[in-house]
């Protein structure tokens, strides 16, 4: 059973998304050990997605598991921002060979 | 749109983490990134919104991070849009401007708006702005390339970019705008209603950060804000402002009988019946748990304040609706009202707050003025609670007795056992301090546990003069209905009799009428059990509530106490006179003993004698004593009368 379920709203493939896309993918390969699945939702795809997980803007990144959810709205490129509001695990390195 | 969005939420989120609601946590959580969200979009750190609702009336052009969305939109609205320069110059138009006027868009910008109004009159930039620099909408014809005329309505939003001022129009074709109406492009609509979301997202952060999730009723910080408002017009107008702080009575009795979900629709049921109650200049918030305030910013003297809070006593006072849960709610409201703006909104709430407890300290279901009478009555009501808790820790509780005096006999029969409080000093405490105070804190479900012991405990001591076989002192101990919804009563009664060795028989229970007004099966069951024990069971002031037949059949009674009210009417009042004898009348057709309370004279005795009630308590015989001095009154013989002025007087 994977650990941590995360979804990344973003709009289209806006430059903004595609860094969002690029902070959320590596702040959860460098620190949720692979115990983690994350989505990408574009919110024009999927509007109601987007509204019942109570996200007013994007990106946003939320941490559906466990429970109970947590979200951070903008920038998502500072690790240690993203880990704290999303409160997950504190830094851990991923093994060596992760790369 | 409330006027400060910003400020609210976070003079809110300081609120709450001064003050965690009920909802705890979470809500501190969910606030806090809140709050993020609004950094990150006041950062530029976001590129599209997502909720559509709210109440956007004007389009937002200030974003400049988010606006490729906007552009996005600017393109493809039904409407022509054009951003025009201080001196009137057409800066940008889109491609359904362009179309209205059948020209390119290379023709359009740089020229003057002028150039494409038919006529040629310019358009006063000064219109354009507003009155107030606001925008404003006016109608006008433009002249298209093709020499056409289209009516338009125009609509301008001023605005400031980089300190150049600017006006943003958009162009409603009236001559076939419905006609167009249906063809809005998907992507449009899309867009448009991403456009509003900025308003729709901040409107709805700032819901949530000053409306109670529940009852969508604004929150205490909202309330604090209007109330200061409301306080300031009244400075100027120098009329009254009135709070009133609103409880609803034993609505933990809901919520621990019906469960929490009963006790939401409680909530939100006496949340509607408030504002349906009021008018709309009132403010209704809720502030926690079962407690609601609300604000009548323009009342016309304090009467007037009152008025209103017996009317929300009313509004909220009723039988329940279907699907709710079948306890009565009633309600007890405090009223605190300032004149001429005086006092702050937390004056004005704590005072209303002392008002509501004196109102439930009354017995709850009414209104409550403040003043200064009632401050210091309220002020006592709190060191009481704090006596009455301090004495229940320490074990100072004690207990008095009264003689209970067979009629025909003359002979002691037994007690009733009265709690009274020993103060550290050795001052006795009179139940009037106290048991209001009990009953309404819940201390009286210890009260009544450590009075049961103690009056079991003594009892088992007394020893009974010579009398015919089968006499036993009894000791009659009362219930509140409290120690009924507290848990498992039977168990109580039968553990305390195991330990204190009385003989099951020789224990009365006593309540109230208004204790069992909520005849439900489980409080039958209950009290069935405890008979089943061999304890005696009887309605104390009997005649005074709303005990039926129907009570007195269906419990397993075994003894009345008539209301002393009654009794002492005896011989002065045919009235009372013909209810005692109807109650003596009915307790003996049903097999109960009937007990006179309060008898004071020879007379009225002689009078129950007349009438044949088995058995009397009263001045007449002893006041409350103390354990010792009872005891004396039993070896002085057969409960003839003691002198009233006794050494150490219980009331």
């Amino acid at each position: 059973m994977t650990r941590y379920h995360l979804t990344l709203f973003v709009s289209g493939a806006s430059e903004r998304s595609s860094r969002a896309i690029a902070d959320a993918t590596a702040v959860c390969h460098r620190h949720l050990s692979g115990d983690y699945q994350l989505s990408v939702v574009d919110v024009h795809d999927d509007r109601r997605a987007a509204a019942t997980s109570g996200v007013l803007a994007v990106p946003t990144l939320v941490r559906n598991r466990p429970l109970p959810t947590r979200r951070i709205t903008g920038d998502l490129s500072n690790a240690e921002k993203v880990l704290l509001a999303l409160q997950l695990p504190p830094t851990r390195a991923a093994p060596a060979h992760g790369g | 749109m409330t006027p400060r969005p910003l400020p609210t939420l976070r003079t809110e989120a300081a609120r709450v983490r001064r003050h965690p609601g009920p909802a705890g946590p979470d809500a501190l959580a969910r606030l806090a990134e809140a709050e993020d969200t609004l950094r990150a979009i006041g950062a530029g750190e976001v590129d599209a919104f997502v909720v559509a609702d709210g109440d956007a009336r004007r389009h937002v052009f200030t974003l400049s991070t988010a606006d490729r969305p906007y552009r996005m939109f600017v393109e493809n609205m039904r409407d022509g849009a054009a951003t025009l320069s201080a001196d009137g110059l057409i800066l940008y138009a889109n491609r359904q401007l362009s179309e209205l006027l059948a020209c390119p868009r290379e023709a359009i910008v740089g020229s003057p708006l002028a150039t494409f109004v038919l006529g040629g009159a310019p358009i006063d930039p000064e219109d354009l702005r507003g009155r107030d620099g606001l925008g404003a909408t006016l109608e006008f014809e433009l002249r298209a390339a093709n020499g056409r005329a289209v009516p338009v309505q125009v609509g301008s939003s001023p605005l400031v970019v980089d300190g150049d001022a600017l006006t943003c129009l958009t162009f409603t074709d009236l001559s076939v705008h419905k006609a167009k109406d249906r063809e809005i492009a998907r992507l449009g609509e899309v867009q448009a209603e991403r456009m509003t979301d900025l308003q729709g997202a901040q409107a709805a952060l700032t819901r949530l950060a000053t409306h109670d999730a529940l009852t969508g009723l604004p929150n205490r910080g909202l309330l604090v804000d209007r109330i200061d408002q409301a306080l300031a017009h009244a400075k100027l107008s120098g009329r009254c402002t009135a709070v009133l702080f609103v409880d609803l009575d034993r609505f933990k009795q809901v919520n621990d009988t019906h469960g929490h979900a009963a006790g939401d629709a409680v909530l939100r049921r006496a949340g509607e019946r408030l504002v349906a109650a009021l008018r709309p200049i009132d403010t209704v918030a809720r502030i926690g748990g079962d407690e609601f305030v609300v604000l009548a910013p323009e009342v016309t003297s304090q009467p007037h304040a009152v008025e209103i809070g017996a009317r929300l006593v009313d509004a909220l006072t009723g039988s329940p609706h279907s699907g709710e849960s079948p306890e009565r709610i009633s309600a007890s409201v405090g009223v605190a009202v300032s004149h001429g703006g005086r006092g702050t909104a937390e004056t004005l709430l704590e005072e209303a707050d002392n008002c509501m407890y004196q109102a439930k300290a009354l017995g709850g279901g009414r209104a409550a003025v403040f003043d200064a009478v009632l401050a210091r009555r309220a002020k006592r009501q709190s060191s009481a609670r704090l006596m009455l808790e301090s004495a229940l820790d320490d074990h100072r509780v004690i207990v008095y007795y009264q003689p209970v005096v067979d009629i025909p006999t003359g002979r002691v029969a037994g007690f009733e056992a009265l709690a009274r409080l020993a103060a550290p000093d050795g001052s006795i405490t009179p139940p009037a301090e106290f048991i209001p105070v009990a009953e309404d804190s819940g201390l009286v479900v210890r009260l009544g546990a450590q009075v049961l012991d103690l009056a079991c405990r003594e009892a088992r001591g007394w020893q009974p003069p010579p009398a015919p076989p089968g006499h036993r002192l009894t000791v009659a101990v009362n219930l509140s209905s409290r120690q009924f919804d507290a848990g498992d009563l039977m168990s109580l009664v039968a553990r305390t009799l195991e330990q204190t060795g009385l003989t099951p028989g020789s224990l009365h229970l006593e309540m109230t009428e208004t204790a069992i007004i909520d005849l439900h099966p489980g409080l039958i069951a209950q009290l069935a059990r405890i008979r089943s024990l061999g304890v005696q069971i009887g309605l104390d002031d009997f005649g005074t509530g709303y005990a039926s037949l129907t009570h007195l059949r269906r419990l397993p009674l075994t003894f009345v106490k008539i209301d002393r009210s009654f009794v002492q009417g005896l011989g002065r009042n045919d009235e009372d006179e013909r209810i005692v004898a109807a109650v003596v009348d009915l307790a003996a057709n049903l097999r109960l003993r009937s007990i006179a309370e309060g008898v004071e004279t020879e007379d009225q005795l002689d009078r129950l004698r007349e009438l044949g009630c088995d058995q009397a308590q009263g001045y007449l015989f002893a006041r409350p004593l103390p354990a010792g001095h009872a005891l004396e009154v039993l070896r002085s013989g057969r409960g003839e009368p003691v002198d009233g002025r006794s050494p150490r007087p219980a009331r």
